[in-house]
């Protein structure tokens, strides 16, 4: 399975790919929401993980490439420090399928990432 | 040369002198910039290095299962944080950013393993040393340090704190005495300086982030004779939607502080009954801008189609922030009801009717 992580923190960033690839994972990760649009075509993931604020673009329009433009169903899971309400429901009306708020635990994120692909957990 | 007159001569000795020292300043300046450059260079490239380095190894401690730490240091990977690149003071910094940066984002089993790195390095030890500085907002940085990788453990230092003169170091203490728990959650009713706002913000925050079970003793709170104390507990009361207190909730919403006067209706209109609805209309003309707008809080959450009118009237209010809100009331109160429209059918005023459009539109 094929994953794309957009997040800006550099080490965890590390952290998540270190911690899917040990889940036999296939990962490509990318610290702005630019690259995160390029990968997304070029790589074709089966699911994303995104944070919301990044650097030259962020999650959100992540979101709207992957569901409008591409007009894609790949599930999309947004991983931000946000808890403001309007920010995770504006995210979900966009189109992403879960809202992991920081700071969180990494099996906990692990368990979301297989049920949405409908892998064993 | 020798035609030239000495004065002339003289002048043009002085010129040369001057841009012979001008060039020397120039070169001089353009060196120290272009070496600054290298150096910065040269650092920014240490520091992306060392990070790199630090990165890897919180990584490989993070998903390491079976290793305790001091098993961990022996493998190989670990060999890069011997003791003399610990002494380095630009290694030592970037290991404690990066330990925040992970404490930051991880909650459980993960958090903890980042929290037994920052104690086997010394962190902790050497943090505690601030306390002790004359410095205020080094034992700010040190507390709230301590706090965020909850190293926090029992200390009777905080309470001496409570009364400190400055805010800062009051309200960090404030925080780490809720955060050691048990009984000292109770702390904020020991309190005797006056809370800003700004203060109860923070504290209202802290407690909401720190998702304690036990909230503190409300009642004590509402009813201590400091009246900061009195509106953190009835603002704690409506957001923790505490309903079993010991107040009199009448002598509140009479208190001659407008703020006590506010909080209360707020906290009655999230967590109480109708009982006040005739009375705070009654109050209404006669009260401030921040209690009327508790008050219309209060009537779209318990009035009826009968304060229709009497919210309809507000919408001429002479304060934009009380017309504003009129108006959100009656779009909450029509959400399940008419009598908005019917109220507009039974009055001819036309006027009032184009208000109402106006309102129906906006909302």
């Amino acid at each position: 399975m094929k994953i794309l992580i957009a997040e800006d923190e550099s080490l965890l960033l590390k952290l998540l790919v270190d911690k899917f690839n040990r889940e036999s994972f296939e990962v490509t990760g990318c610290q702005n929401g630019l690259d995160a649009i390029d990968l997304y075509d070029e790589v074709q993931p089966d699911i994303v993980i995104t944070d919301l604020q990044m650097p030259f673009s962020g999650g959100y329009e992540l979101i709207f490439h992957i569901r409008k433009t591409r007009d894609a169903q790949t599930p999309i899971i947004v991983l931000s420090s946000t808890n403001v309400e309007d920010k995770i429901v504006s995210s979900l009306e966009l189109g992403a399928n879960d809202f992991v708020e920081k700071p969180f635990r990494f099996n906990e994120l692990i368990i979301r990432v297989k049920r949405l692909l409908g892998t064993s957990v | 040369m020798n035609n030239i007159p000495a004065h002339i001569q003289r002048l043009i000795f002085i010129i040369l002198v001057i841009a012979t020292i001008l060039l020397i300043v120039d070169l001089v300046i353009i060196i120290s910039i272009l070496s600054e450059k290298i150096s910065a260079k040269r650092n920014a490239k240490r520091r992306s290095e060392i990070r790199e380095k630090i990165q890897q190894y919180i990584t490989a401690w993070l998903m390491e299962e079976d290793l305790n730490i001091q098993e961990f240091m022996s493998k190989e990977i670990a060999n890069y944080f011997s003791n003399i690149q610990l002494k380095f003071k630009l290694f030592r910094e970037i290991l404690y950013e990066e330990i925040f940066n992970a404490n930051k984002v991880l909650l459980g089993d993960d958090q903890k393993k980042i929290k037994e790195l920052y104690t086997f390095f010394g962190f902790e030890q050497k943090i505690k040393k601030e306390f002790f500085r004359y410095k205020w907002y080094k034992l700010v940085n040190a507390t709230n340090d301590l706090l965020a990788i909850k190293a926090l453990e029992n200390s009777t230092m905080f309470t001496e704190l409570l009364d400190h003169p400055n805010q800062f170091v009051r309200l960090v203490a404030i925080k780490a005495e809720i955060s050691m728990g048990g009984d000292q959650v109770d702390i904020l009713s020991e309190i005797h300086f006056p809370l800003s706002d700004w203060e109860m913000y923070e504290i209202i925050s802290f407690l909401k982030r720190s998702q304690f079970k036990q909230i503190p003793n409300l009642s004590k709170l509402i009813n201590h004779e400091s009246i900061t104390l009195k509106i953190l507990g009835l603002k704690l009361a409506n957001i923790f939607q505490e309903l079993d207190l010991d107040m009199d909730a009448a002598s509140f919403v009479v208190h001659p502080n407008p703020k006590v006067r506010t909080a209360i209706i707020e906290y009655l209109a999230e967590c109480g009954g109708n009982e006040y609805l005739n009375e705070l209309k009654r109050r209404f003309a006669t009260e401030e801008e921040p209690v009327k707008i508790a008050i219309l809080k209060y009537v779209s959450l318990h009035g009826t189609d009968d304060d229709v009118p009497f919210i309809f009237n507000k919408l001429k209010d002479a304060y934009p922030a009380i017309r504003v809100k009129a108006a959100e009331t009656l779009q909450n109160m029509n959400s399940n009801s008419m009598s908005f429209l019917s109220y507009l059918e039974s009055n001819g005023d036309k006027s009032d009717q184009k208000l109402a459009i106006h309102v129906l539109n906006k909302f």
